[in-house]
């Protein structure tokens, strides 16, 4: 094995891997899903007709742990054994991962926090329907970032051919 | 008090109905199609897996969109519903 590509180099880009899908879509959208969940449950109990409307906290948060799937899913299917997986490879993989699972951890901490005060809102007013679908969307659009970063990253790895045995 | 209220229950009554199907309907959606899209896309349009990567992004955003919409296009239903039951109930108190 030449320096440049070492055999734990894969151990970085199986790190991203993991990152990305644990800490995008168990902490994040777990968070989100249980904070909006806790108001949502208190809507329930005197407004049930309010419960479809009310739900579009959770559904983002499904699409935060979305983010986190599809970001592991492209990463790893660039690993395999029987291809040469130099170092820098593996950090990009690394960056990529991490850059996905944090921002998806920071917007599934917004969407919770955000939905939980505005569905106990919504139950008194219904005019801030629009406010929190606003709000949302923006704390959503964070995850989006850190899923675009991850992309641009994991472009950067191709074209490496042939640099195992320099 | 009940005439006030025969409004609320007549809007109960049509939504609860539909809500479950429609949530169950949107949990399968967001949960198949993002990951059918990436891998419909590697196998049978383009190696690339960036663009598929993309795509399944779109999707899931494309199902949020919809998930809104829906919403949305209920709570004008309601606001119709509540809206026509008032008129009714006012005919009937000036009969």
């Amino acid at each position: 094995m030449s320096k440049l590509c070492p055999p734990f180099a894969p151990f970085l880009g199986f790190a991203g891997v993991t990152s990305a899908v644990s800490r995008c879509a168990s902490v994040g959208a777990a968070y989100g899903t249980s904070k909006a969940g806790i108001g949502i449950t208190g809507l329930g109990t005197f407004k049930p007709e309010l419960l479809m409307r009310s739900l579009i906290p959770v559904v983002m948060s499904g699409i935060i742990a979305v983010y986190g799937l599809v970001v592991s899913v492209l990463i790893s299917a660039g690993l395999s054994p029987d291809t040469e997986y130099p170092l820098y490879a593996g950090f990009i993989h690394l960056a990529a991962g991490m850059s996905c699972g944090f921002t998806g951890m920071a917007a599934g901490y917004a969407i919770g926090i955000v939905g939980d005060a505005c569905v106990r809102a919504y139950a008194y007013e219904s005019r801030i329907f629009v406010t929190m679908v606003l709000i949302l969307i923006f704390a959503e659009v964070l995850g989006l970032y850190g899923l675009i970063v991850a992309l641009i990253l994991n472009t950067r790895v191709s074209g490496l051919e042939g640099i195992c045995s320099l | 008090m009940s005439v006030q209220a025969a409004p609320a229950r007549i809007v109960e009554q049509t939504v609860i109905g539909g809500v479950l199907a429609k949530l169950a309907l949107f949990s399968l959606m967001l949960a198949v199609g993002p990951i059918g899209t990436y891998f419909g896309m590697t196998w049978y349009i383009t190696k690339d897996t960036n663009i598929a990567a993309i795509a399944a992004i779109v999707v899931a955003n494309l199902v949020l969109v919809g998930y809104i919409m829906v919403a949305i296009a209920e709570d004008m239903q309601d606001q119709l519903q509540t809206q026509q039951a008032k008129e009714k109930l006012e005919v009937r108190k000036t009969q």
